[in-house]
This record gives C-alpha cells, sequence and structure tokens, in this order.
C-alpha cells in the first residue's frame, strides 16, 4: 500500500511539475559526409590536388555548377536529406489529407525541397571551371513552454577545378558547427 | 476501498493536471526565434574592396557564398517558419558574376492563442536578413562593387 501511495505521489508530482514549469523540448537534426569534411580539408592545395582525389577524400558533392548549369546529386547527404524531407511531407499531408497554411504547418507544399534545390543558381564563375559545392548541416531547436530558439548551422566547402588540366584551381571552406562533435 | 483511493486520486490529481495544460495551451503567447548561420565579423567585411580585393581572397574571407548567380536567375527563399516559398529575379551586368552572402537571418514568430469567445489564432512573423552582393569581374576576378541589403518585414 505504502508503494502504491508513493507511486502515485511520484506520478502526480511530475505531471503537475511539467504543467507548472513547461516542458523543454530539443530536437536536434545533422547531416554530415562520411568521413566529416573537416578531416580533409588540410589536404587540399591549390593547382595540386586532382579531382579525382577530391572525389576520393570527399565523395559525391552535392552541387556541381558547369558555368551556370548545375547538377544535383540525389546521393550525396544533402541530396538524400531533401529526398527523404520531401518522403516526409507527402506522408504527412496524405494523413492529414488537405494542404495547409500558417494553421496547419505540417501540410507544407511537398515539392518545396526539389523547388529549392533545383532554383539554387549557382555558377563556376566561367567555362573554364567546375564547381563543386559539398555541405553539411546543423540544425537545433530548442522550445519551452512558451518560447523557441531553433538555429541553422551550416559548413560548406566549395571547390574550383580547372577543366582542362582536371586540378583544384581554388576552393573556400567556412565551418559554422563541429560536425565531430555535435551528435 | 483501500485500492480505490489512491486510484481516485491518482484519477482526479491527472484531470485537474490535464485541465490546466489545456488551459496552458489554449490561453499561451509564445515567441519563437530562429538564427541561420555565423554572422561575419565587421572587421572582416571592411578588408572587401573594390578594385583591390580578388574572388580568391573574398572566398577566404567569407568562405562558399549562398549563391553565384551569372545572368539573369531566380532566387527562391526558402521560408521555413511559415513553410512557404517565395522568389525574386536577380541579374548580374555583362561580364560579371554576382556573390551572394546571408550574413545573418533571423525570424522571430510570435503566437498567440486565446480561448475566449472560441480557439482563435494570431501569428505575426518578422524577417530581419541582411544580404551582401559582391559583384566580380569574370576577366581579372576581381571585386569590382559590393551592396550590402538590409531587409526586414
Amino acid at each position: 500500500m505504502d508503494v502504491r501511495k508513493k507511486f502515485v505521489g511520484f506520478v502526480s508530482a511530475t505531471i503537475l511539475f511539467c504543467v507548472f514549469s513547461g516542458c523543454t523540448y530539443t530536437y536536434r537534426e545533422r547531416v554530415v559526409h562520411s568521413p566529416i569534411l573537416a578531416s580533409n580539408v588540410p589536404k587540399l592545395v591549390k593547382g595540386t590536388t586532382t579531382r579525382s582525389e577530391v572525389m576520393q577524400w570527399f565523395g559525391v558533392p552535392d552541387l556541381q555548377a558547369d558555368g551556370s548549369r548545375i547538377t544535383l546529386y540525389p546521393e550525396s547527404p544533402m541530396g538524400q536529406y531533401r529526398l527523404h524531407g520531401r518522403a516526409r511531407l507527402i506522408e504527412q499531408q496524405s494523413q492529414f489529407g488537405k494542404k495547409g497554411s500558417l494553421a496547419n504547418p505540417l501540410a507544407i507544399d511537398p515539392d518545396i525541397y526539389e523547388k529549392i534545390a533545383r532554383l539554387r543558381p549557382y555558377s563556376s564563375i566561367d567555362d573554364a571551371h567546375v564547381a563543386l559545392l559539398y555541405e553539411e548541416m546543423y540544425y537545433l531547436s530548442q522550445s519551452a513552454s512558451r518560447v523557441g530558439k531553433d538555429s541553422h548551422l551550416r559548413n560548406q566547402l566549395l571547390i574550383f577545378i580547372n577543366k582542362a588540366t582536371d586540378i583544384v584551381d581554388d576552393f573556400a571552406y567556412r565551418e559554422e558547427f563541429r560536425a565531430d562533435e555535435v551528435k | 476501498m483501500k485500492v480505490r483511493l489512491p486510484i481516485t486520486a491518482f484519477l482526479v490529481v491527472c484531470a485537474i493536471a490535464f485541465l490546466l495544460a489545456g488551459c496552458g495551451v489554449y490561453s499561451s503567447s509564445g515567441k519563437s526565434e530562429l538564427t541561420m548561420g555565423v554572422p561575419p565579423a565587421k572587421a572582416v567585411l571592411e578588408q572587401i574592396k573594390p578594385g583591390i580585393t580578388t574572388l580568391t581572397e573574398v572566398l577566404k574571407l567569407l568562405g562558399p557564398p549562398e549563391f553565384i548567380i551569372d545572368g539573369t536567375q531566380e532566387l527562391v527563399d526558402y521560408e521555413r517558419s511559415s513553410g512557404g516559398v517565395s522568389t525574386r529575379t536577380i541579374s548580374a551586368p555583362e561580364g560579371m558574376v554576382i556573390l551572394i552572402y546571408t550574413l545573418s537571418l533571423t525570424v522571430d514568430i510570435t503566437l498567440d492563442l486565446r480561448t475566449l469567445g472560441g480557439v482563435t489564432m494570431q501569428m505575426d512573423r518578422a524577417i530581419h536578413n541582411n544580404e551582401l552582393f559582391i559583384f566580380v569581374s569574370k576577366n581579372d576576378r576581381m571585386v569590382a562593387s559590393l551592396v550590402s541589403g538590409r531587409g526586414s518585414e
């Protein structure tokens, strides 16, 4: 009997604590390359690194621009993320059975990921180069009962390859989060 | 009887908690904030000078741009907060490309839900964005000009 009372007291206290303090909800989403971009960036050398070495170290790029002609790779991590996001949205829409608005944020245009990816203008500056863009993403959403804070961070690696020589002419890397530290 | 009492007490507590939680949800107002990226320091931006700075130096200072516009292209902004998409058309001058950097983007959403006279909902959204357009000459790969745009709605 004492055990039962203790149990009831514990459950009641937990519920009341949640009601009055407000539950904190944290959501994390991480899309990274394997191995992570940062691990191979130091190996890049302008005028020396070849295209095959780039592909070997970083794998398939998320986006390739030849002049202003863009190729997207669905097998890349960001490509897979977009495909899964689209599948998730279609499933949600079919469950709710209708398109929504601000009042129903679950029902978003299911083609949104494709539209964004397709209409992302990128150029290799000139016809003599090909640009390869690699991206990693970390999305963190934290919400207490009435306050929400979301942050969207990305690591991006851009490599310009000379088409005539297949050698890296230029590259740039920006790191907004440590992919090896966040889970 | 001995068993019923704690169960009844538990159910009563649950019911009260449920009611309180319900009231809390339907009469609450909340604020959500979305930030994207880590904005570069002002000192870094001041190092980019038209006619002096090269594309390589820009890439070294700021990293890869969000977009590179060559010719006339449509740019899609995905508003994660609302799930909406807005588009704008941007044209690069002949012989130039535009590098677009999103220096900072913050979306504030204020949600107000009330039960008085039925459930009503009001959502206010404010977008504060700060973009940098860098015009680069295709011939010498030199920065021709740069424009910082601030926008909010």
